[in-house]
């Protein structure tokens, strides 16, 4: 065969292929949407196997006794109901009628109980035990079932955030079928009561989902993590695309249909495909820079409040998010209807105080580091903007870009001086200090230590009416400002897109994707 | 005979050195998995539990030892993130990465071969030239680079071909095509200069004056002895990208090896990462192995 003619053969070769995968597709199949994730699952046991991304595909497989709305208000999910005792030791919640878990069985007050003295026994190693075992105030001391349909949980100790931590969206308070283990207490799978369950995992690759059609909906209309969720579409596949650039290219050219967690900066690339809407929503994640106050320049609080001072907010937060963020001096997000115009309270940008606070400090030109990373670019942003504003009072910042996991295991062990960090979202206020404030001696991740605001979480969590514990979360907001352990610099934006084949998607402050309630267009352009 | 058992007599030191090794730089590497796990949970309790659980508690030395203790018996543990065992995480990953890997090289070694053949015969021409400007073209431009423009071209303006995944044979089309042009400008080059050498050799003027034609000289005598050279180099490309096309891995989003071992490093998947040394060692021995064994073949003044 001459080279003419092997040419040939591989030209034909080729074009069968091109032909082949044409018909196999490059756009999924008609009954399914694709939606990119940038790692993989960690496993399928709810809040044991977790980070973000797997509470986000297991919570269309799972469901709590209650969630959050779009508002973040508590709503009931498998609950229909539910009473507080006015003591706050007694939470009572009742059951929807004819609500089926995955395999069939109905969802009785027995599979509530076990679901949750599950969670709660230390072998089942549930991350978020400490949330429920007394730690940060809440014990559940005992779970009764008085009828298949009534749930009673009893409280050690008056405590009215029960249901704000149930409805939580990390870790998630799942109701489980007891088959979901074997004999000796093994996980196998997830027996939920969501839209949807696992039809395979092909782990590195994609978590596909088979709509459950024995779902019933609430009949409320859908609303955040609460309300009707009707699985429209057959299946879902969460697609493990780790480069994000690889998912971009992956939507334009129709493999994938949704991809979440963009950045600011793809907006101007994203904008100029046709077949691409852009859906955005603040985001109750938040950016922070965080102070070490054990450091030896930092522990002056004269330098903290210099620091404060000479960062320029609305600039940066315009800067590093071409415009699509406005500052935040509140861990308070702006999504969140606590936030108030106390949280607008903040450092003023004042350069000429700072170098006065630093003179007073008696600060020199101390070398101070500020670390980063690339991994998370809104971090990296910040932090050369940052380290700008800071050099032209006279501090001497110099940046240091670490890898993530590098930067990670620098907080507890406080080797840092300033660092560019971000905070996934509390949608409950006392939740969102809790992830800062605390003694450092018994938890290294804390960053804030305060008698008087340790005292008013603690205050928090004991009083019934919200309007009260709103004014706390105020004090708390002045104490931290005044502290400056960190400063709050804006609440992240959530920046998703979706191909014109799908409708009904909505972003959510709380940067969690939702598939339920959204349809696959039929080529004509009207929902299948 | 002796020489592979003198070879295979070098295996398990070689292994114990690199295992050793990785597991040293591993653990110099600042970043603890265990952090990496819970994420935004900040339970010292469940942190402590978590490393205790992991045997991550234990003095490095111990946990060195243990780990040998179980790679002798063929288990190489299991991975901190997802609780696979390694060695299944790391025959799934492997199996996409050499299909992807040994279809591209055979594609480059395809048309390298006859094009630096070709070169070479006609130095100095349009046809020599024009071979060599393509071959530094691909050369120089990095592979990632011509898997973007082969993503844009075939992807996403002419919908040909899948850009992302692995679930048959069409996914493999781009990733093979992107490995296979950034393997074959070197193949081109060195084939080119081996065959130049050997077209200067006596035994080919001998070969033209038996009357013989160019085409008959190239193939019966230039080929296989020029060959020869560029078959040591591909092994060790072979070798090379079967532990791991990382950049072609990322770009396409194929779940090998490549993608395995580097995000096992930034999650710190300590078993993983030392599993996956391992096995890339093996391979490098293997490959190695195979070159020098196929070597007589093609020149028959080489004994081993």
């Amino acid at each position: 065969m001459n080279l003419a003619s092997r040419l040939a053969v591989i030209a034909v070769l080729l074009a069968a292929v091109a032909g082949c995968s044409r018909a196999v597709g490059t756009s999924p199949p008609p009954d399914e949407i694709r939606i990119a994730i940038p790692s993989d699952i960690r496993g399928t046991n709810p809040g044991v196997d977790r980070d973000a991304i797997t509470d986000a595909v297991l919570a269309h497989v799972v469901e709590g006794l209650v969630a959050y709305d779009e508002n973040f208000h508590v709503a009931p999910m498998l609950a229909d109901t539910y009473e507080v005792s006015s003591d706050g030791t007694r939470y009572t919640f009742h059951l929807r009628t004819g609500i089926k878990f995955q395999n069939g069985a109905r969802v009785t007050s027995r599979e509530v109980k076990w679901s949750w003295e599950r969670l709660l026994d230390p072998k089942t190693r549930f991350l978020c035990r400490d949330w429920y075992d007394g730690t940060h105030g809440i014990k559940i001391s005992a779970i009764d079932t008085p009828d298949s349909l009534t749930v009673v949980f009893h409280l050690a100790n008056p405590n009215y955030l029960l249901l704000e931590q149930m409805a939580n969206f990390q870790c998630l308070g799942a109701v489980l079928h007891p088959d979901s283990v074997n004999a000796s207490g093994h996980w196998i799978k997830p027996i939920g009561t969501g839209p949807y369950e696992i039809a395979q995992w092909r782990r590195g690759q994609f978590v596909l989902l088979k709509r459950f059609d024995g779902y019933r909906p609430r009949p409320e209309p859908r609303s955040g993590y609460a309300g009707a969720k009707q699985a429209l579409a057959k299946y879902i596949r969460w697609d493990v695309i780790p480069d994000a650039a690889a998912a971009r290219a992956a939507l334009y050219s129709g493999q994938i249909d949704i991809v979440t967690g963009l950045q600011p900066s793809d907006l101007g690339e994203l904008a100029s495909e046709p077949s691409v809407r852009i859906l955005q929503s603040p985001s109750i994640e938040w950016l922070a820079l965080l102070l070490n106050t054990e450091d030896p320049i930092l522990k002056n609080k004269l330098v903290r409040e210099a620091i404060a001072h000479a960062i320029d907010y609305r600039a940066l937060a315009k800067g590093a998010t071409f415009g699509r963020a406005r500052a935040n001096p509140s861990v308070i997000s702006r999504a969140s209807p606590y936030h108030d115009e106390v949280d607008e309270q903040g450092y003023t940008y004042d350069p000429e105080a700072s170098r006065r606070l630093l003179r007073e400090a008696g600060y020199r030109g101390e070398p101070i580091l500020l670390q980063a990373n690339k991994r998370y670019p809104a971090m990296f942003d910040n932090a050369i903007i940052v380290q700008s504003m800071l050099r032209k009072v006279g501090l001497n910042v110099r940046l240091e870009v670490l890898e993530w996991a590098t930067q990670l295991a620098n907080v507890p062990a406080r080797r840092f001086q300033l660092m560019s960090f971000g905070f996934s979202g509390r949608p409950y206020p006392l939740f969102a200090f809790q992830s800062v404030l605390g003694v450092m001696h018994e938890n290294p991740w804390m960053q804030w230590q305060n008698g008087e605001a340790l005292k008013l979480a603690e205050r928090a969590s004991v009083l019934p009416e919200a309007a009260n514990r709103s004014k706390l979360f105020d004090d708390m907001h002045r104490l931290m400002l005044a502290d400056v352990p960190m400063i709050n610099l804006y609440g992240a934006t959530v920046i998703d897109a979706v191909s014109d084949r799908i409708s009904g998607y909505d972003a959510w402050s709380a940067a969690k994707p939702r598939l339920w309630g959204v349809d696959i267009r039929a080529p004509n352009g009207r929902p299948q | 005979m002796t020489y592979v058992l003198r070879k295979m007599a070098m295996v398990l030191p070689t292994l114990l050195v690199v295992s050793l090794t990785v597991f040293i730089l591993m653990r110099l590497i600042p970043g603890d998995p265990v952090l990496l796990m819970v994420g935004d949970i900040q339970n010292p309790q469940a942190i402590a539990e978590a490393r205790r659980s992991l045997g991550l508690d234990q003095p490095f030395i111990v946990q060195y030892f243990l780990w040998l203790k179980s790679v002798l018996t063929l288990n190489l543990g299991h991975s901190v993130v997802t609780g696979q065992e390694v060695t299944t995480l790391i025959a799934d990953r492997f199996w996409i990465t050499a299909r992807v890997v040994v279809v591209a090289m055979a594609v480059a070694l395809f048309f390298a071969v006859p094009a630096g053949l070709v070169a070479a015969w006609q130095r100095g021409r349009l046809a020599d030239r024009s071979i060599v400007f393509v071959s530094i073209l691909f050369l120089s431009v990095p592979s990632f680079w011509v898997g973007l423009l082969l993503i844009l071209v075939f992807g996403i303006h002419l919908h040909w071909f899948p850009t992302i995944g692995y679930a048959g044979v069409a996914y493999l089309v781009l990733p093979v095509a992107c490995l296979a042009l950034a393997q074959a400008g070197s193949f081109v080059r060195l084939m080119r200069a081996s065959a130049i050498d050997v077209l200067r050799m006596e035994y080919v003027a001998h070969a033209y004056a038996k009357g013989l034609s160019d085409g008959a000289v190239l193939l019966r005598h230039v080929l296989k002895n020029a060959f020869a050279p560029t078959l040591t180099f591909a092994g060790w490309v072979l070798g090379a990208l079967l532990a791991g096309a990382a950049v072609i891995e990322t770009v396409f989003t194929l779940p090998g090896l490549g993608r395995l071992l580097v995000d096992s490093i930034y999650a710190r998947d300590y078993p993983v990462v030392q599993g996956i040394a391992l096995f890339v060692a093996c391979i490098y021995i293997l490959m190695n192995l195979l070159v020098d064994m196929l070597y007589p073949l093609l020149d028959p003044r080489v004994r081993l």
